[in-house]
């Protein structure tokens, strides 16, 4: 009984301390400061913080190194969970999206070029996406949507759309602001024309459509359409 | 002295009685409607006008438009943010008014200037600094009367061209939705020289017609 007692103590101890040194997402500010899960605070060394991943312990966060200037530098930082390791990575471009791709963590940046880390290394790989581009949904395997919207400015690229890499499917809708979301296993989409919205809601693993329908109040959140 | 815009050869001419007496390079809409949904392509309309007034030009069709060129930018990275002052004086946040983001604001300036900053005014203004306005003058007062509306195409720069200009780069025009496009410094020779001056005739030839 006594010898059952102690395994269940080294158990709770064990289990305790494991949360303790929690291995999973931080909770993250703009400017820059993640806290782990004990409360732990760390100040990094960007700020203008626009994204994170967290992935197999490890988290990264998306923002800028600002000088005195106020020049901005684009980094990738990755912290461990429990915050004992940051380490930096700068980039030439901006890193638009932090995303998984076939079990490894990959960034596309705003020019469309695609890197994977590997070794502590980001290295390009041979897949260019349109300019802006980002992940709105990956199995973590070889499954993935990239959606690029068309642009903000008068005198730029109109084409914009969705594409499946796995499925070889390819959808070209406008949208601007309004970021493609999978809901539920369905891709939905608002079409953004100049006179009217129009909603859609699309199979992933084919690239039909199953529904769509003019919005008239747009939600929020675009899982409620 | 009168203004006159050939499409076709992206031409724009100042008369004086019977002499075109200088040109510039200007670039209107294509011939016909084009394909963009966000807002379709269309001509620069034939026909004759008036000019109306230079204006700083804002709209809610284009998002980096609904901010004045011009206006004066706060840098938030603490916030992830962008604020720009209001006409009171007081400052509003860019991402949720215009629902453009700061990393977008850079990335643009990037784009444009080559470097990675939040400028301190708004160059975003898909009309530049100054849009000239003009209207079909029905009765011939050379008044925009009530009957009378300003048209929506009108002379302006680009960013980019204003960009390319600031920076000594040579400037090169695009084509338009329907509007003139212009090199910031013709605009600046042709507003000088009065060319531009309300009441101004302005004639829009046929694609086809050439100087």
């Amino acid at each position: 009984m006594k010898k059952y007692s102690w395994i269940v103590l080294a158990t709770l101890l064990l289990s305790t301390a494991c949360h303790t040194n929690a291995i999973g997402p931080l909770k993250w500010s703009e400017d820059g400061v993640v806290t782990g899960a004990d409360g732990k605070k760390l100040t990094l060394d960007i700020q203008g913080v626009y994204d994170n991943l967290s992935y197999l312990g490890a988290n990264y966060f998306a923002g800028f190194k600002i000088d005195k200037d106020g020049n901005n530098y684009p980094n990738i930082v990755q912290v461990r969970g429990d915050l004992s390791a940051v380490k930096y990575w700068p980039f030439e471009y901006i890193p638009n999206d932090i995303f998984v791709y076939q079990e490894k963590v990959h960034v596309i940046t705003t020019d469309g070029q695609v890197y994977v880390l590997h070794d502590e290394k980001w290295n390009l790989i041979d897949k260019k996406f349109p300019r802006e581009s980002q992940a709105v949904y990956s199995d973590h395997k070889n499954d993935l949507v990239v959606c690029y919207p068309a642009a903000m400015e008068k005198t730029g690229d109109h084409i914009s759309g969705c594409t499946s890499t796995s499925n070889n499917w390819k959808l070209d809708f406008v949208w601007l602001t309004i970021v493609p979301k999978v809901c539920n296993g369905k891709l939905h989409i608002v079409e953004e024309n100049s006179i009217s919205k129009l909603f859609k809601q699309v199979d992933l693993a084919t690239g039909k459509i199953l529904k769509s329908e003019t919005v008239k109040n747009l939600p929020h959140d675009i899982c409620k359409l | 002295m009168e203004l006159h815009f050939f499409p076709g050869q992206n031409l724009l001419a100042i008369k004086q009685g019977n002499i075109y007496v200088s040109q510039y390079a200007a670039w209107g809409g294509p011939a016909s409607i084009g394909n963009d949904p966000r807002m379709p392509e269309e001509p620069t309309w034939p026909g004759t006008y008036v000019i109306h007034s230079t204006q700083t030009y804002i709209t809610p069709t284009w998002a980096f438009s609904k901010i004045k060129w011009g206006t004066a930018l706060q840098d938030k990275p603490q916030l992830n943010d962008v604020y720009y002052q209001l006409p009171n004086k007081k400052w509003a946040s860019v991402k949720n008014d215009v629902g453009i983001e700061r990393k977008k604001i850079i990335d643009q300036y990037f784009t444009y200037y080559g470097k990675m900053k939040v400028p301190p005014t708004w160059v975003f203004n898909d009309f530049g600094p100054i849009a000239i306005r003009w209207f079909k003058d029905t009765n011939g007062n050379k008044i925009l009367d009530k009957k009378e509306t300003l048209s929506g195409q009108m002379f302006h720069t680009t960013p980019e061209n204003e960009a390319e200009s600031s920076l000594g780069k040579s400037v090169n025009l695009v084509p338009s939705h329907g509007c003139i496009h212009l090199k910031p410094r013709d605009r600046d020779t042709i507003l000088n020289s009065g060319g531009f001056k309300p009441k101004t005739i302005f004639v829009v030839h046929n694609y086809n017609e050439k100087i």
